[in-house]
């Protein structure tokens, strides 16, 4: 057993000497052109915007993490389909699915989970978020080397509901990001009118934010190309626009 | 040969039927994992016996009454039966809801023996019981053969005289071990009776069962399945909270059971050892003491720890006013017995339990109490046609995170399920319309038949959007003979102009939406 578990969390995070691999949660190989570093630096914080297509993307991103023996927990995320992470490579075993009741339990949640799991799927809340809050909690990630995934609201979804607060308050503006992942458009193979089915999904997807130099990075992927397996068809830099 | 100890064994008959709610006169049985636990005298008088299936039972006597099984009303609606044997001798200990166990020397004594003792506790219970079911009691050398007595009989005593054991487990089926694994072996290799298994070698058994094997060796020649730990542990094992303020519900008792579960086993674990009985106790706010013993047939796990810690302080906490605590309760203690060396889990290839599980782990206490049990949850596979059945969300409370582990998925296919990917987003109870070029309504035949190809979709009846592209229908009829469960549907594909693609069915002539891609 050797020393306790909290001195084992201490003698890690005082530690002077850091593996950069440690650092860094593996993502499948196919993505490694999109993220500089070729991984999720731990203590990231990120978002994933442009609908349904988004989840498969964060699902397709965090697949190495739980088949590596890491956990992710999701958090608020409504019509969750773990069928299809499973599908896309996710160990299901290893989500925890938390539905939090009211706004004011929802911080709480997410800082309960900081350091506990290696990545946290969350669904932008429906209440306003105090600026300082996000900076703590991104801080607080940095520090136990968590990964916050945002999801940004299904574009259908925010047009439909008139409730849903989209007056430049939301979360979108006040985390800075350091990577936002933007899927924008999606290619669909194998539906013909009438016949065929569904097959593969393309994806075009820019990488933005603080962590990337630049412009971002773009690349198209196949999250699954049609045999099921995922595939990046190509990625490259984008060049700063002057 | 250590002296085995003169036990008595209470055995209520038929108590998951009892607990349900069911009278003896009634046809009634219990169901577990959809095979029958437990069913009632008139039921199995029409054939309703232990291990059929809800169906066949159903077939038997249609008018059978079914419950599910609820092992916390079962344990509630226990203590009551236990206070009254409570009476007689304060070293009881249950094994499950509806058979306790407890050593007679005491209590013989002072009563004058076991017959007058039998007596007296048969008239006791039966009083508590008024009729709903009877009771047995068996005494005999050691717990299992008490309680294989007590179960011969269906109400009346059962006393075998002391050192007569193994005479009377010798003609009895090999299949009481309750051990399926074991005695199908041991039926295939020849050997039918208790006898036959006790009269080979013990070194034999050992050498070719293994532990297990020589266990239920010990038990079949009419010893106890491991020599009882006659020191008592060191007072240090035992595990203590003081509840500040006192609790009184239900579930906040059971966060606590789950908590102190805990820190038992990693105590015991420590020293490398296990425990097969454990003691609860609990003390109100205004100072009465309430003790009751657990005992298992192996090593108690923590779930299996917390389970019965619940259900003890659940029928604490719900029993009759003149047995229940007048306050809450302010102080809980979980004192391990019988020691016995563990013989540690089955671990996964790289370590089993990693630290990553066990911090997950705290995670999940810590959210509990801060959402509810029911909102922290994990995933479940089970495979389906729909993606909605495919995985079974639980709450991760009631499932031992480490253990489930090394489970392995069964991916044989689904006739009827659509091939992946699989819609990633889902929707419930959530209409759309459906037109074709005529701005008709599509609609679906019996025989899958089309009234026109699907051309505008919308999902909010003003915004419409024209389809791309489509396929289906994908017709599934599944589970008709529920009609709760049962699903008739159309299923279609469609992708719209914006390039989104969607999951849509048809049923009882309405379009709802499944998912989007």
């Amino acid at each position: 057993m050797g020393l306790p578990l909290e001195l084992q969390d201490q003698v890690r995070r005082i530690a002077p000497i850091v593996l950069a691999a440690e650092q860094v949660l593996p993502v499948p190989e196919v993505f490694h052109g999109l993220l500089p570093g070729g991984g999720l630096q731990r203590g990231w914080t990120t978002r994933v915007d442009g609908g349904a297509s988004a989840r498969a993307l964060a699902w397709a991103l965090l697949s190495d993490v739980t088949t590596s023996g890491g956990w992710i927990a999701v958090v608020d995320v409504s019509g969750i389909s773990l069928g299809a992470a499973r599908e896309v490579g996710i160990a299901i075993e290893r989500v925890l699915v938390v539905t939090t009741p009211d706004s004011a339990t929802w911080s709480a949640t997410i800082g309960a989970l900081i350091g506990a799991v290696d990545a946290i799927v969350f669904g932008s809340p429906n209440h306003r978020v105090q600026q300082s809050e996000y900076r703590r909690m991104a801080s607080r990630c940095r520090e136990r080397g968590t990964v916050l995934v945002e999801l940004a609201p299904d574009p259908v979804q925010r047009r439909s509901n008139r409730f849903t607060r989209d007056d430049g308050n939301h979360s979108g503006g006040q985390l800075q990001y350091d990577v936002s992942f933007t899927v924008d458009p999606v290619q669909w193979q194998g539906l013909g009118r009438g016949h065929g089915r569904v097959q593969a999904r393309g994806l075009d997807v820019v990488a933005t934010g603080r962590r990337t130099p630049g412009a971002g990075r773009r690349g198209r992927f196949e999250l699954p190309a049609a045999d099921g397996t995922l595939k990046v068809v190509e990625a490259q830099k984008l060049r700063v626009q002057m | 040969m250590t002296e085995v100890p003169r036990i008595a064994a209470v055995w209520c008959q038929d108590w998951p039927v009892v607990a349900a709610g069911i009278s003896p006169d009634e046809a009634g049985a219990v169901l577990h994992a959809n095979r029958v636990v437990a069913s009632s005298l008139a039921a199995r008088s029409m054939g309703v016996v232990r291990g059929l299936r809800r169906r066949e039972a159903q077939g038997r006597c249609p008018e059978l009454v079914i419950a599910d099984r609820d092992m916390a009303s079962e344990a509630r609606a226990f203590e009551s039966i236990a206070a009254a044997i409570e009476a007689f001798t304060p070293r009881l200990e249950l094994t499950q809801p509806g058979t306790c166990v407890f050593p007679t020397r005491g209590p013989s004594r002072y009563f004058g023996g076991d017959q007058l003792l039998v007596e007296k506790i048969m008239g006791a219970v039966d009083e508590v019981l008024d009729g709903r079911t009877t009771c047995s009691v068996g005494v005999a050398d050691g717990v299992f053969a008490a309680r294989v007595a007590a179960r011969s009989r269906s109400a009346g005593p059962c006393i075998i005289e002391p050192g007569a054991s193994p005479e009377f487990l010798a003609p009895l089926p090999i299949t009481v071990l309750d051990r399926p694994d074991l005695t199908d072996v041991l039926w295939r290799l020849g050997i039918c009776t208790l006898g036959a298994f006790a009269a080979l070698e013990a070194a034999d058994v050992l050498g070719r069962f293994a532990r297990e094997g020589l266990e239920a060796h010990n038990l079949a020649s009419g010893m106890d399945e491991r020599p009882a730990d006659v020191s008592d542990p060191p007072e240090n094992m035992a595990v203590s909270l003081v509840l500040e303020p006192p609790v009184d519900r239900i579930d906040q008792a059971a966060f606590a059971a789950r908590h102190l579960a805990l820190e038992l086993q990693e105590k015991l674990q420590r020293r490398g050892a296990a425990c097969s009985r454990v003691t609860v106790e609990a003390e109100s706010e205004h100072g009465e003491r309430f003790v009751r013993g657990w005992r298992h047939e192996g090593a108690l796990s923590v779930a299996a720890m917390t389970d019965r810690v619940r259900w003890q302080l659940d029928g604490w906490l719900n029993a009759s006013p003149t047995i229940r605590p007048s306050g809450g309760l302010s102080l809980l203690v979980l004192r391990p017995e019988n020691l016995i060396p563990a013989s540690g889990r089955q671990l996964g290839f790289w370590g089993g339990e990693t630290e990553a599980d066990q911090r997950a782990g705290r995670a999940v206490a810590r959210l509990e109490a801060l959402v509810g049990v029911d909102n922290v949850q994990v995933a479940e596979w089970q495979g389906g046609r729909e993606a909605d059945d495919m995985v079974r969300l639980l709450p991760a409370g009631t499932i031992d995170l480490s253990e489930r582990q090394l489970r392995i998925f069964d991916d044989r296919p689904w006739p009827g399920k659509l091939p992946s990917p699989s819609p990633v987003e889902l929707f419930s109870e959530q209409q759309v319309d459906v037109v074709d070029e005529a701005a008709q309504s599509v609609s679906v035949s019996g025989r899958g038949e089309l009234s026109g190809a699907p051309a505008h979709v919308s999902r909010d009846g003003t915004n419409w959007k024209h389809i791309v592209g489509w396929a289906g229908p994908w017709l599934l009829d599944e589970r008709w003979w529920d009609p709760d469960r049962a699903r008739r549907r159309a299923r279609f594909q469609l992708v719209d102009e914006d390039g989104e693609a969607i999951l849509v069915y048809v049923e009882q002539g309405k379009w709802w939406l499944a998912g989007t891609y």
